[in-house]
């Protein structure tokens, strides 16, 4: 071997040392997936940033609750490969699952089962509900029945007996899981569609009217997911200060609450945060400012019945009447259910002031009307009741609060006054048909 | 040379190009493996991106800017004046408005019609009157976020001289979603199907025209979730019997077939155990020309935590009319998170073809569709193509022709609940100009 043929098996040597000292280590180094945050507010992608590259789980949590599925679920994969504990391999599942990736979330379900997830019978639940993605009925079956005695997992059973054509044994299904959960709607919206098809017109009547009086889903395991996954999302960028600015408010610490909203609104202009910046403005004697903002809202969010409302409050607060019940005015042509009976309060006071007392009492009708709407949607008829009956005494020509009257009067067990509010409505508009199917059932 | 010297100078050589050669590998693998780790790789969906469509279509935005969240929430290719020459009929959720929009010589003109309302969703042009024009009927959601409030309603907006009249109909309810029109008892005058999505309670009703602007409601069915009512003769009969879409995990199609006099005979005419489907949008056409109604059942809506994710059962269902309201269903084409869809003869072959706007797809990957173009190959086989991926979050989607050319141009609306990534835009017209230059 020449001199120079040594030489360069001694600078070959050197390189392949070198090159293996650089990769080596790298080769087995892992990163979390490239993410482009260039649409991401601000806010947002600061905090995602903020985390650990090298926390796998708590970065595949984040970008699910910001929407990065793709992402999350290569950080929980990861995760859940380095240590495979059942939560991280059911997250794994949960953000395959996201991705439409049934069949392999399956798979992870059921090893997290196997590994002794806690949760096995919500597992079970999710594993049958994506056999009904895959449209594997029978296969849902027998997860659904793995899952004991879940509700979501016996109302799962009663919808494949309906489909299956057992319609007793389904409406028999049903009425258990309705007695066993009075105010959950589910069963009764079962029954009555089965009374609807075999053409039952008053069963399905019966059943509408039991499914209306019902206001609350059915508790499935997905409650707990919702729950992890916006609580996560309420903890990132723009959603976290707005839920701190919130928090600060109520404590009283304004001009921090002031902070937070001014930061939130320089990650991205929204009209909800926007809204609540011109009430901390109001609250801290910036009255001015609190109407500069609203009206902004108003132009650049477009109009809505709460913006509006609060619009006109700053206007009052100015002391300009007259634009303040120029924009409630406005405001009442938007608002329906709860922002309503705000609205029309504000209007029904502020005619009032302005001597103009038979549009005080309409608009107070209306506030009343709207209030006793909302107790009656909420299972509350004898608070509604009380609410309505004020609302026709004002208004005796309003004829939805007479029916409204009758509705909450019925659902309390009064037939007898109940009949006597649905009345009232027909008299001034024959044509109500909910008053006239309200009636209807008192003979039931 | 020797032999020797020979295999000492190629040796030599060799060894110099190895010594080069490890450095150029070394400065490759050092790209591959970066000193922070390699990044894993991401799954991407299967039916988000699709070859580009063989016709060319330019795109113009039409009317004002809709900032992060625009929020159209319908559109419909209309001829509201009855001069010919078709308008855009659109509602717009962010303003609260319902919108015509004119087009001459190359210049959109915009004009609100009746008072603000809150979330319009549909506005259907019917002479609900029966005094020689055309009046609007609009579905009043109250609010594109969900809600179980009673904040929606049916509005009337007469026509009187070209100036449009806000008179409630129906109010109290829960969100409405559509209205559409047809003499369903026969007297001459025009009713309404009226779907009532609220969010964990709904329904479906009928409005019965009693005259004077007096309206009796009739329930249909009671559930929640459904979207849309297309009303059309769909049994053959004379009568116009309602179909209507129920998502929010029913998934179904039901047929409301007019038995006369004001009475409906219900049937459910498509079912699925997915109850992920994402029912979106139920479109009354005509599909395979043989003189039947046919259904479009659009698949895509994925809200179902606070983001979204196209599915791969995405896309559109054919349910074709066989005839005495019975209906086979076949699987058109996979295309993820679509909203809304449109039927015409884009390519001029003959046959009908469809549009789809996609709402909910995966707007972090450059080129995922957000227009799809369904080409008919004759034999009701269609073949997906993007027509554009920008902007995104489109919701809704309309055909006509617009500029009087012969091809039936598009326009789509943007909805955004929230800010959002990708392209924002309110309402963008595609006008057709024909097969793309190869």
């Amino acid at each position: 071997m020449t001199r120079a043929q040594k030489l360069l098996a001694a600078v070959i040597a050197v390189e392949l040392i070198g090159g293996a000292v650089i990769l080596v280590p790298r080769a087995g180094r892992v990163a979390p997936p490239a993410v482009d945050l260039a649409d991401t507010d601000p806010a947002t992608a600061a905090d995602l940033r903020a985390i650990a590259p090298s926390d796998f789980a708590k970065l595949g949590g984040a970008y699910l609750a910001a929407g990065f599925y793709p992402e999350a679920e290569a950080c929980y994969r990861h995760a859940a490969e380095r240590e495979p504990a059942a939560e991280a391999i059911f997250k794994h599942g949960f953000a395959l699952e996201r991705l439409g990736r049934v069949e392999e979330a399956n798979g992870r379900y059921r090893e997290a089962i196997d590994t002794r997830h806690r949760r096995a019978a919500d597992l079970w639940y999710y594993i049958g509900r994506n056999h009904l993605r895959l449209e594997q009925p029978n296969e849902a079956a027998t997860a659904f029945a793995r899952a004991g005695s879940l509700p979501a997992a016996r109302f799962e059973e009663a919808l494949a007996a309906a489909r299956a054509g057992k319609d007793r044994d389904a409406d028999a299904a049903a009425e258990r899981l309705a007695a066993d959960l009075p105010e959950v709607y589910p069963p009764a919206a079962l029954r009555h569609r089965l009374a609807v098809l075999r053409g039952d017109s008053r069963a399905a009547a019966v059943r509408a009217d039991e499914f209306a009086r019902r206001p609350r889903p059915l508790p499935t395991p997905w409650d707990a997911e919702v729950e992890w996954v916006f609580g996560t999302a309420a903890g990132l960028g723009q959603e976290r200060l707005f839920r701190d600015a919130g928090r600060l408010a109520q404590e009283q610490r304004f001009d921090a609450a002031e902070a937070r909203l001014r930061e939130a609104l320089a990650a991205g202009w929204a009209p909800e945060v926007a809204d609540r910046l011109a009430e901390v403005a109001f609250v801290l004697g910036r009255r001015e400012e609190a109407e500069r903002v609203l009206t902004d809202a108003v132009a650049r969010g477009g109009p809505s019945a709460m913006l509006l409302w609060r619009l006109g409050q700053a206007h009052a607060a100015l002391g300009r009447p007259g634009d303040a019940l120029a924009a409630w005015e406005r405001a009442s042509r938007l608002a329906a259910g709860p922002v309503a009976e705000g609205v029309y309060r504000d209007l029904a006071d502020g005619y009032a002031k302005a001597g103009d007392g038979e549009k005080a009492k309409r608009a107070a009708a209306r506030a009343d009307l709207a209030a006793g709407l909302a107790e009656l949607t909420a299972g509350r008829p004898a608070e509604a009741a009380g609410v309505l009956a004020r609302a026709t005494e004002a208004d005796p020509q309003l004829a939805h609060a007479w029916y409204a009257l009758g509705e909450s009067h019925r659902r309390a067990g009064r037939p007898a006054d109940a009949r006597a509010a649905y009345d009232r409505c027909l008299g001034i508009d024959p044509d109500h048909g909910r008053a006239l199917r309200g009636r209807a059932l008192l003979g039931q | 040379m020797s032999q020797p010297t020979a295999r000492a100078d190629r040796l030599t050589r060799g060894l110099a190009v190895v010594a080069v050669l490890i450095p150029v590998a070394l400065a490759v693998a050092v790209r591959r493996f970066p000193a922070d780790g390699t990044p894993l790789p991401v799954l991407a969906s299967p039916v988000s991106h699709f070859p580009p469509a063989p016709l060319a279509f330019e795109s113009q935005p039409l009317g004002p800017d809709g900032g992060t969240r625009p929020r159209v929430a319908g559109a419909r290719v209309v001829d509201l004046d009855r001069d010919g020459k078709p308008e855009v009929l659109v509602c717009d959720a962010q303003r609260n408005r319902v919108l015509l929009y004119r087009h001459a010589n190359g210049v959109w003109t915009e004009t609100a019609l009746g008072d603000e309302l809150a979330a319009p969703a549909a506005a259907t042009p019917v002479d609900l009157d029966g005094d020689g024009d055309t009046d609007l009927v609009v579905a009043v959601l109250g609010s594109v976020l969900p809600s179980d409030d009673l904040i929606g309603g049916v509005v009337w907006l007469e026509n009187q001289g070209g100036t449009f009249v806000t008179r409630p109909l129906l109010e109290h309810v829960r969100r409405v979603s559509d209205v559409q029109a047809g003499d369903f008892d026969g007297d001459g005058d025009a009713d309404l199907a009226v779907a009532v999505f609220g969010y964990h309670h709904g329904e479906i009703l009928w409005l019965e025209n009693r005259g004077g602007g007096r309206f009796r409601d009739h329930p249909l069915l009671a559930t929640q979730g459904p979207s849309h009512v297309p009303v059309a003769d769909f049994d053959g009969d004379g009568k116009p019997d309602i179909a209507a879409l129920v998502s929010q995990e029913h998934e179904e199609v039901w047929l409301f077939r007019n038995a006369g006099g004001g009475t409906f005979t219900p049937r459910r005419v498509f079912e699925t155990v997915n109850f992920d489907l994402g029912s979106a949008a139920l479109v009354a056409s005509d599909l395979d020309k043989n003189g039947t109604v046919d259904l479009l059942l659009v698949a895509g809506d994925n809200q179902e935590i606070n983001h979204h994710h196209p599915q791969p059962w995405h896309g559109c269902l054919w349910l074709e009319n066989t005839g005495g309201g019975a209906f086979r269903t076949k699987r058109l084409a996979a295309v993820g998170g679509v909203y809304g869809a449109a039927v015409a003869d884009f390519d001029g072959d003959g046959d009908n073809d469809i549009v789809l706007a996609c709402m909910f797809n995966d707007w972090r990957r450059p080129g995922a569709a957000s227009l799809v173009l369904l080409t008919n190959d004759g034999q009701q086989n269609f073949t997906p193509t993007t027509v554009a991926d920008r902007p995104t979050y489109l919701a809704v989607v309309a055909a006509g022709d617009l500029d009087g050319d012969g091809r039936p141009d598009v326009v789509a609306g943007a909805l955004r609940l929230y800010a959002a990534p990708g392209p924002a835009g309110r309402l963008t017209v595609w006008w057709n100009r024909g097969r793309a230059a190869p």
